[in-house]
């Protein structure tokens, strides 16, 4: 339980369980990620990262439990009202708006409460300062010299920023970001990892889904480790690391034994 | 102006709201719709049987829209379970149900439809005027929507609804909006139709129709409001300039759907835009 002193967690997972058929792709997790964290969730293939995520985002609907953002009960929110309510989602594979231009891909974000009905949407114009919010951030994320591109034209390290802007520019509670670094090579990881962790040191609360573990090391302060669909470890990275259960998730009885 | 010309421009006014209607629908906001004829012939059908009652146009209109509408938001409901190929049998299967519900209903002329409906107190030049102002009204009104948020979260949609959510548009409400909209238009189409040829009947809104509407809104481009109105202006008077072209019309609608999705993905829009950058060469 939190301690009622402590100020109210921007998001807290309470008790999730999916099956999915026979299988149980979460079992019973609970956790909660504090204002202004930078929380790394981990585990090996198949752990249960990914329907996790899609919990929260409201892509999959649990058979247990309750996911609160900044206190609220997302129970009957759908993807879009929970990401005007405030959650910024980015995504592994990434799925820019093809026929917009980076600009507009991050103004159609930054206009959220212009798009939150279709009445609301046909009564208003201007773009403008949409455009001159989503420049900013396109600026933040390093990726403003290419703004009026085309996304097909542009490569991966680039699109994989543009995700990040866009979930920034819904003002996001807490910021989820679905491998960010997945497919980039060793310096563009880096330089997208600093970025991450400047967002953070200006008040992002994020929780980092990442395979790229020595990237995830670097720049989170906490691991949150899931294995077989339960969560196996929560705490400081260098202590998580040392943890038994962990280097066994991710390399199994037979490593241990053969450095004993 | 002579009769027969003032009826080819009535035709093209018509087809031109006809297609702009599916051009929201599948053009902005990428549904595929295969059944586009049958919300055309729900406004056909109403303003005829309200016409035959003795209601004034201003009222069948507005109810022609209003039906169509009603029957849209059902179709669309359809779309928010089934996307892309399995929307477009869905739309198609709905095309043959407002078929054989008309066919088979004898209130509503069975095979043979509905005639004798009388021309607005107005007058046929009165009745163009009013029909060519409609057109423009609706020309205006999709460009708004196109420049609009509205057309702003339709091109998210479009593109890909699940990147659409996550900025915070409701692909639902969206998509139902374009299905709504569009058969609205749809069915305004209808009720002047059934003005013009002073009667309905069935086989003018069959899957033939359809597969027109979508010829003139995929030769346009699925993103060009101009290229639509061109390229329905062109289909429309195609039969009539050239006599021949009448009797092999489906061949040619045929024919130009393969090429156009063949060579010309974006249609006579996308030959404006290539033909804009060459102008302004290189940069």
């Amino acid at each position: 339980m939190m301690d009622p002193k402590q100020p109210r967690p921007a998001l807290e997972v309470r008790d999730i369980a999916v099956q999915f058929g026979g299988i149980r792709a979460i079992d019973h997790v609970s956790f909660a990620v504090g204002k202004g964290d930078l929380v790394g969730l981990i585990g090996p293939n198949g752990a249960g990262k990914t329907t996790m995520l899609r919990v929260v985002s409201g892509q999959v609907r649990p058979q247990v439990g309750q996911v609160l953002l900044d206190g609220r009960d997302m129970r009957g929110f759908r993807v879009a009202q929970r990401a005007r309510t405030g959650l910024g989602m980015s995504n592994q594979i990434v799925r820019p708006f093809r026929h917009l231009t980076l600009l507009d891909n991050v103004a159609l974000a930054a206009g959220h409460d212009r798009t939150s009905s279709p009445w609301v949407a046909i009564g208003s114009v201007s773009r403008k300062r949409q455009r001159a919010a989503a420049m900013e951030l396109l600026a933040l994320v390093g990726i403003a010299s290419v703004a009026h591109a085309d996304p097909r034209s542009q490569p991966l390290g680039v699109l994989k920023r543009l995700e990040v802007a866009r979930a920034l520019a819904m003002k996001p509670v807490v910021l989820l970001l679905d491998e960010p670094l997945a497919g980039l090579n060793q310096a563009e990881a880096g330089k997208l990892a600093d970025t991450i962790l400047e967002l953070n040191a200006s008040g992002v609360t994020i929780v980092l889904i990442e395979h790229n573990l020595a990237e995830a090391q670097r720049i989170c302060r906490r691991f949150l480790v899931l294995d077989n669909g339960r969560k196996i470890a929560d705490g400081p990275v260098a202590a998580v690391m040392a943890d038994d259960a962990v280097i066994t998730a991710y390399l199994g009885e037979g490593w241990r034994n053969a450095t004993r | 102006m002579s009769a027969y010309v003032l009826s080819i421009v009535s035709l093209v006014g018509i087809n031109i709201i006809l297609a702009l209607g599916l051009h929201l629908i599948s053009g902005l906001c990428g549904q595929v719709s295969l059944g586009h004829a049958a919300f055309y012939g729900v406004g056909a059908y109403t303003t005829a049987l309200l016409a035959k009652a003795g209601y004034p146009i201003g009222l069948t209109l507005p109810a022609a829209m209003a039906a169509a509408a009603v029957a849209g938001f059902v179709v669309g409901l359809c779309s928010l379970r089934v996307r892309e190929d399995f929307l477009a049998i869905a739309t198609m299967a709905a095309g043959f149900i407002f078929l054989g519900v008309v066919k088979q209903n004898e209130a509503l002329g069975g095979e043979i439809g509905i005639s004798g409906i009388a021309m607005p107190s107005f007058g046929r030049d009165g009745f163009v005027a009013l029909e060519l102002g409609v057109t423009v009204l609706v020309i205006l009104f999709c460009l708004h929507v196109r420049r609009s948020w509205l057309g702003f979260g339709f091109s998210a949609v479009a593109d890909d609804d699940v990147a659409a959510q996550m900025v915070g548009v409701d692909n639902r409400a969206y998509k139902l909006t374009a299905f709504c909209i569009g058969t609205a238009l749809a069915g305004l189409a209808g009720g002047f139709l059934a003005y013009y040829l002073r009667g309905v009947s069935p086989d003018a809104f069959g899957f033939t129709a359809s597969i027109s509407v979508l010829c003139m809104v995929v030769l346009g481009g699925m993103q060009s409001i101009a290229g639509c109105i061109i390229a329905t202006t062109i289909l429309t008077l195609m039969p009539e300039v050239l006599r021949f072209a009448d009797n092999y019309k489906l061949l040619i609608f045929g024919a130009l759907l393969f090429l156009t999705m063949r060579f010309l993905p974006d249609g006579l829009g996308g030959l404006f835009a290539l033909a804009r950058r060459k102008e302004a060469g290189p940069s």
